[in-house]
């Protein structure tokens, strides 16, 4: 069948399209939105949320005698990990509003969405592999300066190897890990969109 | 938005509303996945809305947003609300249907287009529409020798697949 003559079929089929009632149009408005992006926006306005409530309890430890468990390590630690995770969350906010324009041409629409998926995806593994590694050695001081107690003395040779042997196999399975972990969740994703901007540009 | 805001996006929306069916059509996999792309699309268009500024037809406007929601969107969404006109072109209810004729045509020209690459179905789309390639481009963003290129390409391509569709089917 040829193309041109389908176009009265494609124009006639307007008629099949049953048209939706207004409610309907409008219980569709009061919902939220489903998008990848919209879902990753609201995700992190979870973490940032959790954070919060964490950091909360924490101050209410620190401030309550009784159940005060913390060093004076901590006190220097529990700011520095929240501002940390505070500059990831304002990069992610900041990548996340600059990543579509809906608007916009198809093909520089998706451009905008490849270059800021992957730069996310790049932040997120490197995220992932500092903050392993940042948890591993303050863990290590912090537990051995709980087990040596008012004797600390410096470790021996041995002690620091076993301690960078353990580290470093972690941080591998983290780094293997964490890959696979981002492709599932966005690989395929931009491997489609990139397909798709491959294919026009192509002639 | 105020609800003379609303009103006037839902009337457009009524004007256009087969924009919207169409892609849902051909980027929808099944009755399911046509209905989430449908309200995924509409709540795109309604976060635009306010900044549409009539620079380009509002048909150009909705098949961008539409068309870069049909290929950015690829999950299921739990909050749906169930609409009742996906299926009309479903296989098996072709059959039933009065005008049997038409709508097997109908459905052969779906099952082609669902045969194309992503963007061949954006462009085949448009271009069914009667869509000039200036207005092609400026949906897509292609340059209109590249277009006109594509589209000989699907041509071909359609005329093949509706053809062994027919010899298939009879």
């Amino acid at each position: 069948m040829e193309l041109d003559k389908l176009k009265e079929l494609w124009m006639d089929s307007n008629k099949s399209s049953i048209p939706i009632d207004e409610d309907k149009l409008r219980q569709i408005l009061s919902t939220s939105s489903n998008g990848p992006i919209a879902k990753m926006k609201r995700n992190l306005k979870l973490e940032v949320i959790s954070l919060i409530i964490v950091y909360g309890l924490l101050l209410w430890a620190t401030s309550n005698e009784d159940y005060s468990i913390f060093t004076t390590f901590d006190y220097v630690l529990l700011p520095v990990t929240g501002m940390l995770f505070l500059i990831y969350a304002s990069i992610k906010y900041k990548q996340l509003k600059n990543m579509e324009c809906v608007s916009c041409e198809v093909k520089s629409n998706l451009t905008l969405q490849v270059k800021s998926l992957e730069k996310l995806v790049k932040l997120y593994f490197l995220a992932g592999n500092i903050s392993v590694i940042f948890v591993y050695l303050i863990a290590g001081a912090i537990g051995y300066v709980g087990t040596e107690g008012e004797r600390v003395a410096f470790p021996s040779t041995m002690e620091i190897l076993i301690f960078l042997s353990i580290g470093t196999l972690l941080v591998v399975i983290n780094y293997f890990l964490g890959r696979w972990y981002l492709f599932t969740l966005y690989g395929k994703h931009i491997k489609k969109l990139k397909t798709i901007i491959y294919e026009m540009d192509e002639k | 938005m105020d609800s003379t805001g609303e009103k006037a996006f839902l009337e457009i929306l009524g004007k256009h509303e087969r924009i919207i069916h169409k892609i849902c059509h051909a980027y929808g996999s099944d009755a399911s996945a046509k209905q989430d792309l449908f309200q995924e699309i509409i709540l795109q268009l309604w976060k635009s809305f306010s900044s549409f500024r009539n620079e380009s037809k509002i048909s150009t406007w909705i098949y961008r947003i539409a068309l870069n929601t049909a290929f950015t969107h690829h999950r299921r969404s739990k909050s749906k609300v169930t609409l009742s006109f996906f299926g009309v072109f479903d296989e098996d209810k072709a059959e039933e249907n009065e005008e049997g004729a038409y709508q097997e045509n109908l459905t052969l020209l779906y099952g082609a287009i669902a045969k194309l690459s992503e963007l061949e179905k954006a462009i085949v789309m448009l271009y069914l529409d009667d869509k000039s390639y200036e207005e092609m481009q400026e949906v897509l963003g292609i340059n209109q020798g590249t277009l006109r290129v594509k589209m000989n390409r699907i041509k071909e391509k359609m005329r093949d697949i509706t053809k062994s569709k027919q010899h298939g089917t009879r």
